[in-house]
């Protein structure tokens, strides 16, 4: 990882809601650390996950999958993930790879945790 | 004042993080350099990185040499994206299926979407094999910023 991107990640709580916000690119080489990291926060919680994409300049399939799986993982528990605060051109990923059918997306983080 | 780059060529080491960075870093220093809307740096960028890391996980695991390139360049009104890599032989716009963009979050499965991406943002993408390297070409009019 020492040339490579680095994805940093801060979490707060809100009630039950876990808010997990990012920070970087979220590609094939930051990937894995994402996946860990929030699989881990769903192994350790027991409400929604909120993921916070105020400060995410990027986004690739490999990033789409870990949500996905995100996803997975938190259905299969009745509990799940809400997305919020993404840049059009990230949304816009979103939108052509048809996860914003089956992913909640809100505006602000707020709106996202009063969904969640 | 921004100096044109009207072509810029890099190789790209076989290793997915350095790469990636890479990548990124090119293809923003010629979209700037050319204008380029920051919506068309990110297409680029984006398919060129689906295609850069299925090579680099994929593509090379059996080759007998680890070889990738990537060309930008500005031909008339297009912009031009090419990627060479001496991997194993792979079309990628035929071999991989498209993914079902309606199921739902148990029914969809888990990957499939890279070269999807590609092919939406950049349509009738064109791949050749030559002398043991496979040729990807993405083509787009040029977007600037106004």
């Amino acid at each position: 990882m020492a040339t490579g991107s680095v994805l940093d990640l801060t979490t707060e709580t809100e009630g039950d809601t876990t808010v997990v916000i990012p920070a970087g690119r979220i590609d094939g080489s930051t990937a894995s650390p994402f996946q860990e990291s929030l699989l881990k926060l769903i192994e350790g919680g027991k409400g929604s996950l909120v993921v916070d994409f105020e400060n995410i300049e990027y986004i690739s399939s490999a990033g789409l999958r870990v949500l996905l799986l995100a996803a997975k993982q938190l259905q299969a528990g009745g509990r799940k993930i809400v997305l919020c605060a993404m840049r059009d051109h990230i949304a816009e990923v979103f939108k052509i790879s048809g996860f914003s059918e089956i992913l909640a997306i809100h505006p602000t983080r707020q709106d996202a945790i009063d969904a969640g | 004042m921004k100096t044109a780059l009207p072509r810029l060529s890099l190789v790209l080491e076989p290793e997915l993080s350095s790469a990636l960075k890479d990548l990124a870093e090119a293809v923003a220093r010629f979209g700037e350099a050319n204008g380029l809307s920051e919506a068309q740096i990110h297409n680029l960028s984006l398919a060129l990185d689906e295609l850069a890391t299925n090579t680099i996980s994929y593509g090379f695991a059996d080759a007998d040499r680890q070889e990738l390139r990537v060309e930008l360049r500005i031909e008339a009104d297009q912009v031009v994206a090419q990627l060479d890599d001496s991997g194993i032989a792979f079309n990628p716009f035929e071999e991989v299926s498209e993914p079902d963009l309606h199921a739902s979050i148990d029914d969809r499965p888990i990957g499939g979407l890279g070269v999807f991406l590609t092919r939406t943002l950049f349509p009738n993408p064109d791949y050749q094999r030559i002398d043991g390297y496979n040729r990807i070409t993405l083509r787009a009019p040029v977007k600037g910023d106004s």
